[in-house]
């Protein structure tokens, strides 16, 4: 006896969320520090490495550098910080975490020389303070630096340069 | 003095930059310089301590977050591909003197602009980045929601070719069509002349415009892949009038890529100088500068032929220094080698000027003897001949240099007009050249404003300058003796604009002609005015006798009152104070701005370090003093300051209008400001209801405020 009422067509299932979770496992901490660095902000770092993480799955499919998957998602990471700089520069945003001063606990010396420090690299300018940190904390030459930025290297060497020689002028007259 | 390593050169040796034969010869220099150690060690610290600058924990909920995001179907696209030119910021103006002249030259004309790009995300991407000359080019735009809803969209730019100075073409370029995804693309192709452009996108109408003078532009590219000098002289100019910073950005990438080109060394070495906070800083840039224009002076001096502008650069590279030695070597020889070339005239005008310092009508006929040579081939003759003779107050001398900078040089038609104007015997030619100007206003296309201003604030301010013009022919036809055609113009032009000045005008020369009636209803206006003082009454009562009704002259003053009302409130904004504002005194306590007040406040937004905002402290000083007086709250904001030079500075001025520091940019973000001088009134729920540029109409903005119901 043929069936009277046609069977429901399956449901799809959800896609798997593990490979996500493997990948953030293996990469956020990393990728958070790094955009805490560029940003000097621990809300836009979170900000950043959410969307990097909401976004991956459809940019992996324009992946093709195999072999270097950690650093093109630092790059794509650092990217990400540096637009999401951009848009708050043109919002003139400045993060709570740069413009207050912290409670954080400790011995009074360090406490001051890492609020003196974090408000000198809040005060160097975007362009300088990414070249500062992507060559110094990061180990990126200038020709990755170039890249990421979409800038020269040789820029890159004159920023670099003058993020040292503006924070050693902010430093001091702290 | 011994002369010390650049910071550039320590940075690449602390960074172990360095070529190896560079870095034996640091290291060398070191050994034997505590002040070089020094500053390499200071370097090697800052790297240290950032390294160990803690991070704080990852928030241990983010990858829920993640999950949710996109189990709620949310999707982010990622720069995989290489972003637009890197983050830069558009900050307050800061010294920029060459725009400073324009504006004092441009006078009532100029209008500061400020970027309108609130709360927009909007790109403009441009391709390719390295254009050549006459190349086509794509752009291609993410709108910012204020346009996002339109078709298609207009692409304005400023368009400056390899000699402009001052005047720039304005033109619309390109029309940007809306595709798939809300993305607006379309292509164009720049004159060859062209050497930078930079860029507004507005809709069809030019009500609604969108631009970031940051970021927007475009350098034509020589076939050695490297942007035009040319090019870089003029980004530098263009940014200066925004953000020095940026403009000393252009000035590195200048001696980066024309090492060879004094003009570059020279600007950066103007900017780095400005900006040094002390004589050693000072110091040790006139000795490393002074090597690199030594270096220059070598390599031109072996070249068989100098170009005059080559000379130009390094004499003024050489007076920038105080080197005037040199100075004088450079300037005998352009004069000796082209002596009627722009840059030889220019030298020769300074060299008069020496010659006769304090003799002015020797000054004047030694400059009248080199127009007799050269003509009008430069204007820095014509415009000193002309600036002297006003000094001088010689009217025969006022119109034959003014008559030869109006025929060379239309854009200076207002200020020649202005000085005519002003000289008893020149007023039949004046009133010939306020009916050009005037004409030249009604036929002005709006295709030819500045960047970033919209049609109806460009109507707005063409309407004043207006107002203006119609008022300086009145005042003119008036001291000629044409009673009637003065009284005509006169009230035209206090249609077009509130002034207690023209209304005066009006009535004295209504008084003169018998017609008292109208007199004192010109007069009335002026008493409504809360700028005139309370006498004001009493004084013209005195002057019309028995025509002067009490009742009516009430009723004609509040008539004044509501029209004056009308124009004030005609300017009127209503927008939000947004967030807290922590702001700093100059005694370093913070204090937080509370925007509900009990009555209206005033804001103002200043900078010692930009000349317009600088030059309008005393008026602020005054005006703020009669607002406290009345009972207004008065607050300026200024930043890049600190707190005790601050406070020494307002003494000495002697300034005591409250000042604070905007250090963390809470103010500049609430009230989303990017200029100096910028002047706002808040009502008493915080709300900004007028924002301006100028002192003039805050005391009316506050009258009609305080009487709104």
């Amino acid at each position: 006896m043929p069936d009277l009422v046609a069977a429901p067509p399956p449901t799809p299932a959800p896609p798997s969320t593990a490979p996500l979770r493997e990948l953030y496992a293996a990469h956020a901490a990393d990728l958070f520090r790094l955009a805490y660095r560029l940003t000097n902000s621990a809300a836009d770092a979170e900000d950043v490495v959410q969307d990097v993480f909401v976004g991956l799955p459809e940019a992996l499919r324009g992946y093709e550098e195999r072999g270097r998957f950690g650093a093109w998602l630092r790059t794509l990471t650092a990217r990400t910080a540096l637009s999401q700089l951009r848009r708050r520069a043109r919002r003139r945003e400045v993060s709570l975490d740069s413009a207050l001063p912290p409670t954080a606990q400790g011995h009074a010396e360090a406490v001051v020389s890492q609020i003196t420090l974090q408000r000198a690299l809040s005060l160097l300018p975007e362009t300088l303070r990414a070249v500062l940190v992507l060559r110094e904390l990061e180990g990126y030459s200038h020709a990755e630096i170039a890249e990421v930025l979409g800038i020269g290297v040789s820029a890159s060497q004159v920023r670099l340069h003058r993020a040292h020689e503006k924070l050693r002028t902010i430093l001091r007259s702290q | 003095m011994r002369m010390h390593l650049p910071t550039r050169i320590l940075s690449r040796f602390v960074a172990d930059e360095l070529p190896p034969d560079d870095r034996v010869q640091v290291a060398r220099h070191l050994a034997v310089c505590h002040h070089c150690r020094q500053t390499a060690q200071e370097l090697r610290a800052t790297v240290a301590a950032l390294r160990e600058a803690p991070v704080p924990e990852l928030p241990g909920d983010l990858l829920e977050r993640v999950l949710a995001r996109r189990a709620a179907g949310e999707r982010v696209i990622l720069p995989t591909a290489l972003p637009a030119p890197a983050a830069r910021r558009a900050k307050p103006w800061l010294a920029a003197l060459a725009a400073g002249v324009v504006l004092a030259l441009v006078g009532s004309l100029a209008v500061f602009r400020t970027p309108d790009l609130a709360a927009s995300a909007s790109e403009l991407t441009i391709s390719p980045r390295e254009v050549r000359a006459g190349q086509r080019i794509h752009v291609e735009y993410r709108a910012t929601p204020k346009l996002s809803g339109e078709a298609r969209l207009v692409l304005r730019a400023r368009l400056a070719t390899r000699n402009s100075t001052m005047v720039y073409e304005h033109a619309e370029v390109g029309v940007l069509a809306r595709q798939a995804g809300g993305i607006y693309r379309g292509t164009l192709t720049l004159p060859d002349s062209v050497v930078y452009a930079a860029f507004a996108v507005e809709d069809t109408s030019g009500t609604r415009v969108d631009y970031n003078p940051a970021e927007w532009d475009l350098l034509v590219h020589g076939a050695d892949g490297r942007p035009l000098l040319a090019a870089l002289e003029q980004q530098t100019d263009y940014r200066d009038e925004w953000n020095t910073e940026l403009a000393m950005e252009t000035a590195w990438a200048r001696t980066e890529l024309y090492p060879d080109s004094s003009g570059g060394w020279l600007t950066l070495f103007h900017k780095q100088e400005s900006a040094a906070q002390s004589q050693e800083s000072r110091d040790s840039l006139n000795a490393v500068y002074g090597e690199r224009f030594r270096t220059l002076e070598r390599q031109y001096l072996s070249r068989p032929r100098l170009e005059p502008g080559e000379m130009s650069w390094l004499y003024f590279f050489a007076s920038a220094l105080d080197d005037t030695a040199a100075a004088r070597r450079w300037a005998d020889r352009l004069i000796a080698t082209y002596p009627r070339h722009i840059a030889g005239v220019q030298l020769r005008v300074f060299r008069i000027g020496d010659e006769h310092r304090g003799d002015r009508p020797q000054f004047l006929t030694a400059l009248e003897r080199l127009w007799d040579e050269v003509g009008s081939t430069s204007s820095q003759l014509m415009f000193t001949g002309f600036s002297h003779a006003q000094m001088a107050g010689d009217e025969a001398e006022i119109e034959r240099w003014g008559n030869r900078l109006l025929a060379a040089e239309p854009m200076w038609r207002a200020w020649v007009t202005r000085a005519f104007a002003e000289a008893p015997g020149l007023r039949s030619q004046a009133l010939g050249l306020l009916r050009t100007q005037l004409q030249s206003m009604d036929s002005a296309a709006p295709s030819q404003r500045p960047l970033g201003q919209s049609v109806d604030e460009y109507r707005r301010g063409l309407q004043s300058a207006k107002g203006f013009f119609l008022g300086q022919h009145g005042r003119a036809l008036l001291a000629d003796g044409q009673q009637q055609a003065a009284l005509d113009t006169l009230a035209r032009a206090v249609e077009l604009a509130w002034s207690v000045d023209l209304q005066r005008a009006l009535a004295e020369a209504r008084l003169v002609v018998g017609d008292t009636s109208r007199a004192l209803a010109a007069f009335a206006r002026v008493a409504a005015d809360p700028t005139t003082s309370l006498s004001f009454a009493d004084s013209v009562r005195g002057r019309t006798g028995h025509r002067f009704q009490p009742a009516l002259w009430a009723e004609a003053v509040a008539a004044g009152r509501q029209e004056m009302a009308a124009f004030i409130w005609a300017q009127a904004v209503d927008r939000d104070v947004r967030g807290a504002i922590r702001l700093t005194d100059p005694e370093g306590r913070v204090r937080v701005f509370e925007k509900e007040s009990a009555g209206p406040t005033f804001v103002a937004f200043w900078s010692r370090y930009c000349p317009p905002s600088f030059m309008q402290l005393d008026q602020l000083q005054q005006l703020s003093q009669e607002l406290s007086r009345a009972g207004v709250r008065v607050l300026s904001i200024t930043e890049g300051e600190r707190p005790a030079e601050l406070g020494e500075f307002l003494k000495e001025k002697g300034y005591t209008f409250p000042a604070l520091i905007d250090a963390d940019h809470y103010a500049a973000r609430a009230f989303d400001n990017r200029a100096t001088p910028r002047y706002l009134v808040l009502d008493g729920s915080g709300r900004i209801r007028f924002d301006s540029h100028t002192l003039g109409d805050v005391i009316r903005q506050i009258f009609v405020l305080r009487e709104s119901p």
